[in-house]
């Protein structure tokens, strides 16, 4: 799913949408370099999260039912618990296999069928992005009898004074807003009415407080879910990225460990200049070669180096070089006219401010009778 | 962003090292400030794994927790740091104009001190659970410090990349000016190496407080080992001879961040103070010592806000917003410059002041004095428009009264004093002057109905704040 997140927030990089289409994971292509992007996740966190899951899973799931009940107002007297995760195995073979008794679970459902499960453990959902089939693991999904299904997501942060970290709840409604859309598709296609199937609120099981008491949280994430659909729609198809890249080139001289570095970036290069990229900050946070984009946008002078922020004050201008030379008052092109007035004044106050030949300071009162 | 801020990071780009965007330093540097280092276990949120702390910058004491995940082990080394913390930042009590500076490397730390004072705060001191009385006040003053932290331009509790972040312009992302190792570094790099290069090179040196994913996986065997070797024993006889190695795993990180934290505060410290930082330190003083005073009495706070709390603090932080902003702009000529970009200021040389210039008034004549301005740069600013002297503050408004445009691109501007009163002055003729829309002045701030109108009244009163120990699990 990392992958995937990671690869939605860069569609317009051809290099990553290349990447994706090979399924080459570019967290790992740079490894052993100076580029090495530094996702190594602490052991501490994994057990965190782990634990927390057991927690829900243990004796019978009870945890989870109880939360449940409270929350679907049924008291879910004999429940029917599908663990799908401990079924098959976690190989891309067993996620399908796991898609597939997802896709069956949901047709009991929708169907009404006595045995339809309350409560479905590791859900796979097949979904289609770029043209490409991919998985995603849902945590649980749950119904009522005859009731509504509902999408959640278990997560190990802390619920304190009836608040969560805002960042980690947003990244967690957006992978339930997927799910939701993703379970939609499979009611659809069963033939059922996806809007009265799957609700659009979305359960979150997380600790309260500092211990690892579960608690359940509700929230509506109809405009996510939208947002999530048109995302899923703008990225682009594999194939015409694929069918635009120059035959021959390969991701494997540079993910070669035991090739010398230069080298091993000298074919990095070649691709990025073929291929193309686009580096924005962000990809820092999720793509495993935004270091290396990162070192090209600046030798190149790239405005794109600063962020969106920035070049959107710096229409025209090609390079942070050439902003400077335009800050001292140089004449402008005529792509740069615009943003050239305003930068070539701000650089004429800068130096009138910052020169020690002005008094600093404005100069003291003079009273008058 | 705008123009102005761009231009700086160009121009920063273009030099390879960071370039000030002051002339003074606008928060004050305490001289013997509190430095705390926090390390996180993990994504722990309530624990403190490892903490480095001290006063002076060769006096660095490191309290380490072992399995902080253990509420007796974790409480253990929080009393440590509590035990030093507590007198240092109490010390100030009663002194007027006297107050602690906590020093942390950037607003991660902050939060994780906001919960590690929200899990303190409220625990029991008698009964079966009894926590020491000392870690109480620790979380008390943490949780006072995080409230306070919202307030704009406060220095009570300064994270440094925010401090760096607002005196400096550098060719780095908001995303990499987030790592106070990579700010540094792009300030002032190695000579001959460009400031990017230098932070990319830097930016993997943690400073807290979520460790590095690498650095918990060299700690992973070493606290299953603790774990073993203690077999459930927590305390501190049993537990202090297993620590070492887990001491000796924190201490070249803490080591290594401790001294980028006293280095970028050696380097703010040779910039000059400016004037208004006096009167913000003051009314950190005063909040400091209310909490201190409160404290006394019972300490507790809420922890979820009442409507009519909210509406007040909101309108507070609004207003300390307003006038740091003002004052920054005022105190210096450089924070002054963007805003004679966005024409919300005008600077020029002083070419004539009418001091007697008189008008009709309501029933008499009455003095309004005249002062026009010579600036080099274009002035779009409409007639009617309320300006304040910079040298003034806290004085009455000037109201622009003609703007025209001189041939060369500059402009001339007529300014209207709007009192008769002498307490407000005038330019000298000759002299530079910067008219802007920054009033230091104190403005009358509305108050709120008695009764809460029906909109703003809470279905169910907020819960009073309870400990969040979880009694069931107490491995």
């Amino acid at each position: 799913v990392r992958v995937l997140a990671a690869y939605a927030q860069n569609t317009d990089c051809a290099l990553a949408g290349l990447a994706f289409a090979a399924r080459v994971n570019l967290d790992r292509v740079l490894l052993g370099t100076r580029f090495q992007a530094p996702f190594g996740q602490s052991p501490f966190a994994f057990q965190r999260g782990l634990a927390f899951e057991k927690s829900l899973r243990s004796n019978d799931y009870e945890p989870t039912l109880g939360l449940l009940r409270a929350e679907l107002k049924d008291p879910l007297a004999a429940p029917r618990i599908e663990n799908l995760r401990s079924k098959h195995p976690g190989t891309r073979e067993g996620m399908l296999l796991r898609s597939r008794d997802t896709e069956a679970l949901l047709d009991l459902i929708v169907k009404g069928r006595p045995a339809a499960p309350h409560l479905i453990d590791g859900a796979a959902l097949r979904g289609s992005v770029g043209g490409l089939e991919a998985f995603f693991e849902a945590d649980a999904l749950a119904a009522r009898a005859g009731g509504e299904i509902r999408v959640a997501e278990v997560k190990s942060f802390p619920k304190v004074d009836e608040r969560v970290d805002a960042d980690k709840l947003g990244a967690a409604l957006d992978q339930v807003a997927i799910y939701i859309l993703l379970t939609r598709e499979v009611i659809a296609r069963l033939g059922g009415d996806p809007l009265r199937w799957v609700s659009d609120l979305a359960l979150l099981i997380t600790p309260r407080n500092v211990g690892m008491q579960p608690t359940l949280s509700v929230k509506g994430v109809g405009p996510r879910i939208a947002r999530a659909e048109k995302l899923l729609a703008s990225v682009p198809r594999v194939e015409d990225v694929v069918a635009s890249v120059p035959d021959g080139l390969s991701f494997g001289p540079v993910a070669d460990t035991k090739a010398e570095e230069p080298r091993r970036l000298a074919a990095l290069h070649v691709l990025a200049d073929r291929v193309g990229t686009a580096y924005r900050p962000g990809c820092l946070a999720t793509c495993g070669n935004a270091r290396f984009c990162r070192e090209r946008a600046f030798c190149s002078g790239s405005p794109s180096l600063l962020g969106t922020s920035t070049t959107r004050v710096l229409p025209g201008i090609v390079s942070l070089d050439r902003a400077e030379e335009l800050t001292r008052g140089v004449a402008p092109g005529a792509a740069e006219a615009h943003a050239a007035a305003l930068l070539a004044t701000a650089g004429r106050l800068y130096d009138a401010a910052a020169s020690p030949s002005q008094p600093a300071a404005p100069t003291p009162a003079r009273r008058y009778a | 962003m705008n123009a102005f801020d761009a231009t700086l990071a160009v121009r920063a780009y273009r030099a390879g090292r960071g370039l000030r965007t002051s002339l003074f330093r606008h928060r004050r540097l305490a001289d013997r400030p509190l430095v705390v280092i926090p390390w996180q276990l993990g994504a722990e949120p309530f624990a403190a794994a490892a903490i480095g702390c001290g006063d002076r910058p060769d006096r660095l004491t490191l309290a380490v927790a072992g399995e902080p995940r253990n509420r007796d082990l974790a409480f253990a080394a929080l009393l440590k740091f509590a035990r030093w913390f507590n007198p240092a930042f109490e010390a100030h009590f009663g002194r007027v104009g006297s107050g602690p500076q906590i020093l942390v490397a950037n607003r991660g730390v902050v939060d994780l001190l906001r919960r590690l004072g929200r899990r303190l705060a409220f625990l029991p001191t008698d009964g079966p659970h009894a926590a020491a009385p000392d870690l109480v006040r620790l979380g008390r003053h943490l949780l006072f410090l995080w409230l306070h932290a919202a307030v704009p331009g406060q220095q009570l509790l300064v994270a440094l990349t925010d401090l760096l972040d607002a005196h400096w312009a550098t060719a780095l992302s908001e995303v990499e000016r987030q790592s106070l190792a990579a700010l540094d570094a792009y300030i002032e790099p190695p000579a001959g190496v460009h400031g990017c290069a230098a932070a990319a090179q830097a930016e993997d040196l943690a400073v807290g407080p979520v460790p590095p994913g690498d650095a918990d996986k060299d700690l992973a065997p070493l606290v299953e080992e603790f774990n073993r070797a203690r077999a459930s024993r927590t305390d501190a006889a049993a537990v202090a001879p297993l620590l070492p190695p887990i001491e000796a795993h924190y201490l070249p990180m803490t080591q290594a961040a401790w001294e980028l934290l006293w280095r970028c505060r050696g380097r703010e410290l040779r910039y000059p103070e400016a004037a208004s930082v006096g009167r913000r330190w003051q009314e950190d003083c005063e909040a400091y010592q209310r909490h201190l005073d409160w404290l006394a009495k019972s300490g507790l706070r809420r922890t979820r806000q009442s409507p009519r709390q909210a509406a007040m603090t909101l309108r507070n932080l609004e207003e300390a917003q307003r006038l740091v902003v003002a004052e920054e702009a005022c105190d210096d000529p450089l924070r002054m410059a963007p805003y004679i970009l966005e024409n919300k200021a005008v600077r020029g040389r002083v070419v004539h002041v009418n001091a007697t210039h008189t008008e009709p008034g309501a029933r008499r004549a009455v003095k309004r004095p005249l002062v026009t301005l010579a600036s080099a740069e274009p002035c779009l600013m409409p007639a009617g428009k309320e300006l304040w002297w910079a040298g003034q503050p806290a004085g009455r408004e000037f109201v622009v009264e003609s703007v025209a445009a001189e041939p060369g691109g500059g402009s001339r501007v007529t300014l209207k004093l709007m009192t008769s009163s002498s307490t407000t002055g005038l330019p000298a003729v000759g002299s530079i002057a910067c008219f802007s829309v920054h009033s230091t002045a104190p403005r009358w701030l509305a108050g709120l109905p008695a009764t809460d109108p029906w909109t703003h009244r809470a279905a169910t009163p907020p819960p009073a704040p309870a400990p969040i120990e979880d009694e069931g699990e107490r491995s």
